[in-house]
């Protein structure tokens, strides 16, 4: 599929037309198919630290941040990573479903919403179980700092909310269609 | 909806069929029968002119305004 998504991509560059969604759906789709790779690799990783009794003498390093996995609220906030990264996961695989519907051009359909809602719903979700590992993380370390900035969590949760009042739009244009379709 | 479409009364006293209606208007049949059953939202004024044209008849022939609330049960 991926690689199907390529030569379309290609062939789209060689015609000069650069159609920005095959373009995104090309980006998604090798994300995805990354991710599928890591992903039960780092199941696998993430338990092989958890049921271990001795301590791991690599230094783990996740996104910048060094990981320990010395106390239980260290395993916790592993474990919360973990299930953070499956929701993120369970957001592209519908993400990638909405490309599809708009390549077969469902756009202002009740499906189209519903994904869209779905997806909001997954990152704000993600968001909040970014924060809560952020804080077990600096709870363990003894230390809490307060970032004022635009961090992960603040970016995760507007494009949560974004998906979210995207998702509302989409019901009023789904609206407007039926009514322009229903205008005799 | 509270209004009611007659396109039906006026289509059976002009003794015209529902297809010759849509032909000599210019929408489908499809079209028209939204239209009759009640269920379209909007009419265009263009569509009203030509239905009151082919129809000899004036818009308040063919739609009526019906208090919903006094409708009998």
């Amino acid at each position: 599929m991926f690689i199907n998504n390529l030569f379309i991509f290609v062939a789209t560059l060689k015609l000069k037309k650069m159609r920005k969604l095959v373009f995104l759906k090309t980006i998604v789709d090798y994300v995805w198919i990354m991710s599928l790779i890591a992903f039960p690799l780092l199941i696998v990783f993430i338990g092989s630290i958890l049921f271990s009794n001795e301590p791991i003498d690599i230094p783990i390093n996740i996104s910048g941040m060094n990981i320990k996995t010395d106390t239980s609220n260290d395993k916790i906030g592993l474990v919360l990573s973990m299930v953070n990264f499956g929701f993120v996961l369970f957001a592209l695989y519908n993400f990638k479903s909405l490309l599809n519907n708009f390549r077969k051009k469902i756009i202002f359909e009740a499906d189209s919403n519903l994904l869209l809602d779905k997806i909001g719903n997954l990152v704000i979700l993600s968001a909040s179980l970014y924060i809560i590992s952020d804080l077990l993380g600096a709870f363990s370390k003894n230390s809490l700092s307060i970032n004022l900035g635009f961090g992960p969590f603040l970016y995760l949760m507007s494009l949560g909310l974004f998906f979210k009042v995207l998702s509302e739009v989409f019901i009023i244009g789904k609206r407007i269609k039926e009514e322009n379709e229903l205008t005799v | 909806m509270a209004i009611i479409i007659n396109v039906d009364l006026m289509l059976a006293k002009r003794k015209m069929r529902s297809n010759e209606l849509a032909d000599r208007i210019g929408i489908t049949t499809a079209n028209l029968s939204i239209l009759k059953t009640g269920k379209a939202k909007a009419i265009r004024f263009s569509t009203l002119e030509m239905i009151c044209k082919v129809l000899e008849c004036q818009p308040g022939d063919i739609m009526e305004y019906v208090n919903e609330k006094e409708k009998p049960f």
